[in-house]
């Protein structure tokens, strides 16, 4: 259908007028920058309408099954509009509250479960340090299970001490603190080489979309990729065109204020 | 300009060209290198396929077009493993962008005609858009008609038989979690694992973008994640897995090929980088 | 009277609103009716906010708009913002009015304006960063201290053994890539964990507590 075709010539454009930022800052990646900020904007207004259409009116146990008892936080919600006014500005305050103190009590209860005790607990429990074969050579990516619970107790323990802002860092906390230190630098560093492969397989994929789409309708075979030097084109006497341009002078600086003369 | 300051002074743009040209190359002519199975796909695959027929998956999609390369044939490759398993899918998105995603995955995987299709009710449901994020996590693993009372095409959930065994968090024998930030495995864990019997009652599989994959390893090792797709690769990995048994296709080679040279390519950046340094350095000057 | 309006009710229903939550995880048995209204209650969160969907659509259209009237910088490209916002919220009340149950996002026009057109936009903008990955590379990854070699030695390991042809190269480049992921990164990592839910537990506590205030916004 038509349409495809020119979400395949729109995409290719697109792509190319962004890459073209790579080389220098022009009006084609900026106008498709300002696009993408409208259309993120309405894309969230409308998942947020849709939420609290799901949420609120379909289905049997909602307002269309006549429980009209959700009208409620719907007329909570509209109290979000009082933002834009200074009298009643306060009234904005009433469904932040109630939002904040639900998320504030969730985050409590899931994080002391799943991110302190667990952690805690699998430290403690988890990693063996005496027991058969537990130091003997397992081969693979294992290798020694008793070295690597040392490595990983060592390791967690000395990198919360490096979080201990109270006291200076002297001494056997200085020790602690420093090996800490060594272990969160590994982690940074995995970190580092994963966030590479991440974002290589981000390009890898917008590459397989300029090489491998294609339209193909009747007798009209378009590769994305014959559409590439279209956009290049456009890329290259927008850039000619500013070069074209003579610079804007930078404003004349105001002339300073003379002095009063001084009398006697 | 001395060689050493030419060497630590090189334009970015280069650079550019040059991720570009490498990373291109072997997308046009693949290299076809052996891929090496990890520890963490192979759980991934090990765990679906222990689960007995007639299990219920939670697949949760929470990912937007911006990660798509990665997670999208992780996704792809996992709903396939579960609909040749027979096992029954609850699909659903805590992202609404993930809600497009996931109908076009679930199209391709059981028919162009979903959701149009026998099995649809009994062994497969796509709730779509299930709003309020980790809000709406815990909420449907409390109780999931509450979470929303339709499936993605305005169907009441009361009409749906899958549905009417998928109740809550105690129905679920396996959470797969297709994740690029918030909400994603983290939320799963806190809102629905740690408030419903931990690992043993609700197992979670990952499939995430390799830059989220440390820091998710303190869960997997503790056991509250059971195994991991990283990034792109997992995706390779699990496809590959799956070719081999259920002679999925493995469409990741060439991306792989690619990822592979732009790696070598970043480690040469780092070293032309270090070199240009330490030599503009030894003669006093600024790097 | 104003300051109990303004301020101190806000602080209440924050307070009382987190100790509902608090009570209903530790102290309500699943399946009861008082477990199940606070469900609901977690569900009324989504209709809550929707409005600020509105609000921040409101705040943006004019700020733009502002920039146009005023011809300030770029005042151009707030035009394209701004025509772009219109047309596509005429695409989705189109939709809305059109689609059975008055929903956007499952509307065929909405959908099919954010999966082929903004999101190869959003795709592309995010493979920018390979390449700003591949300059930093070049340009910050320096050997000047032992931290920094070891972060650089450990990033060298992960991309030869997370990529094929680490593999190639030598058998234990993979091996030696998982080891390093699950045993002293997930100790940094679990450090890193452990001191992040310790502050969001704290942040949450004072937000009920009401000496955390921040999201009242500006006193007017």
């Amino acid at each position: 259908m038509i349409q495809d075709l020119f979400a395949l010539i729109f995409g290719v454009f697109v792509t190319i007028f962004i890459y073209s930022f790579l080389w220098k800052e022009n009006p084609l990646s900026r106008a498709v920058e300002h696009l993408f900020v409208g259309l993120a904007a309405v894309y969230t207004f409308g998942s947020m309408y849709d939420a609290a259409m799901t949420q609120a009116v379909w289905g049997a146990q909602r307002i269309e099954g006549g429980n009209y008892l959700w009208i409620v936080p719907i007329l909570i919600s509209l109290m979000y509009f009082f933002f834009f006014t200074k009298k009643y500005f306060y009234l904005y305050r009433y469904p932040v509250s109630i939002v904040v103190g639900i998320m504030a009590g969730m985050m409590i209860c899931g994080m002391i479960q799943s991110n302190f005790l667990a952690q805690i607990q699998s430290t403690a429990r988890d990693l063996p340090l005496i027991g058969a074969g537990v130091w003997d050579w397992s081969g693979g990516s294992t290798g020694i299970i008793g070295l690597n619970s040392l490595i990983i107790i060592i390791g967690t323990i000395t990198a919360l001490t490096f979080f201990f802002f109270t006291w200076e860092h002297k001494g056997a906390l200085g020790v602690s603190t420093k090996i800490g230190r060594y272990f969160l630098m590994a982690t940074f560093g995995a970190a580092y080489g994963s966030t590479v492969m991440a974002r290589i397989s981000l390009f890898i994929g917008r590459l397989r979309f300029l090489y491998e789409t294609s339209y193909e309708e009747a007798n009209i075979l378009v590769n994305a990729w014959y559409i590439i030097p279209i956009a290049v084109v456009c890329v290259i006497i927008m850039a000619l065109w500013l070069r074209s341009k003579p610079e804007a002078k930078p404003p004349e600086p105001a002339p300073k204020p003379e002095k009063p003369k001084s009398k006697g | 300009m001395s060689i050493s300051e030419k060497i630590a002074r090189i334009d970015r743009r280069y650079l550019y060209i040059l991720v570009f040209i490498v990373v291109t190359i072997p997308l046009l002519n693949p290299l076809k290198l052996p891929l090496p199975i990890g520890e963490h796909a192979t759980r991934v695959y090990d765990k679906t396929e222990a689960l007995a027929a007639g299990s219920i998956v939670i697949e949760s999609i929470d990912f937007g077009p911006s990660t798509r390369p990665e997670n999208y044939p992780q996704m792809k490759a996992h709903l396939f493993h579960a609909k040749e398993r027979g096992l029954k899918v609850v699909a659903l998105a805590f992202w609404p962008s993930g809600a497009p995603i996931g109908e076009q995955a679930l199209r391709e995987v059981y028919d162009s005609d979903f959701p149009d299709i026998p099995e649809y009710g009994t062994s497969v449901v796509y709730l779509g858009y299930v709003p309020g994020a980790e809000v709406g996590m815990q909420t449907f693993a409390d109780n999931t008609a509450t979470a929303k009372g339709t499936d993605h095409y305005g169907t009441s959930l009361t009409s749906l038989p899958l549905m009417q065994e998928c109740r809550s968090a105690a129905d679920f024998d396996l959470w797969a979690e297709w994740a690029s930030g918030t909400p994603g495995e983290q939320q799963v864990i806190q809102f629905v694992q740690g408030r419903h019997g931990g690992p043993s009652a609700v197992p979670i599989v990952v499939g995430a973008t390799a830059v989220s994959v440390p820091g998710m390893m303190n869960f997997y090792i503790s056991g509250q994640i059971y195994g991991i797709l990283n990034g792109l690769a997992g995706a390779g990995e699990y496809e590959y897995l799956l070719n081999v048994k259920y002679g999925y296709p493995y469409a990741q080679g060439p991306s792989l090929d690619a990822q592979s040279l732009g790696h070598v390519l970043i480690l040469l950046f780092i070293i032309l980088g270090n070199v240009g340094y330490l030599l503009t350095r030894s003669k006093g000057g600024k790097s | 009277m104003s300051l109990v309006v303004k301020r101190y009710i806000p602080l209440a229903i924050t307070f009382l609103m987190g100790i509902i939550m608090v009570i209903a995880t530790y102290f309500l048995a699943e399946g009861t009716p008082a477990r199940d209204a606070t469900t609901l209650l977690t569900g009324a969160v989504d209709v809550i906010v929707a409005t600020a969907g509105v609000i921040g659509l409101i705040v943006l259209l004019r700020h733009h708009g502002v920039n146009i009237s005023r011809r300030g910088k770029y005042w151009k490209y707030s035009t394209i913002t701004i025509i772009g916002v219109i047309l596509y919220l005429i695409v989705g009340l189109y939709g809305v009015a059109t689609q059975g149950r008055y929903l956007m996002l499952a509307s065929e026009q909405f959908a099919w304006v954010y999966n082929e057109l903004y999101a190869h936009m959003d795709a592309t903008i995010f493979s920018l960063l390979a390449f700003f990955i591949a300059s930093a590379a070049y340009r910050a990854f320096r050997l000047r201290s032992l931290e920094a070699s070891i972060l650089l030695f450990v990033g060298a390991l992960m991309l030869l053994g997370r990529a094929p042809i680490g593999g190639v190269a030598w058998e234990g480049f993979p091996k030696i890539a998982t080891w390093l992921l699950n045993v002293p990164n997930a100790a940094g990592n679990r450090a890193i964990t452990i001191g992040i839910a310790i502050g969001a537990i704290l942040l949450a506590v004072r937000q009920l507590m009401g000496v955390e205030r921040g999201y009242l916004g500006p006193e007017r």
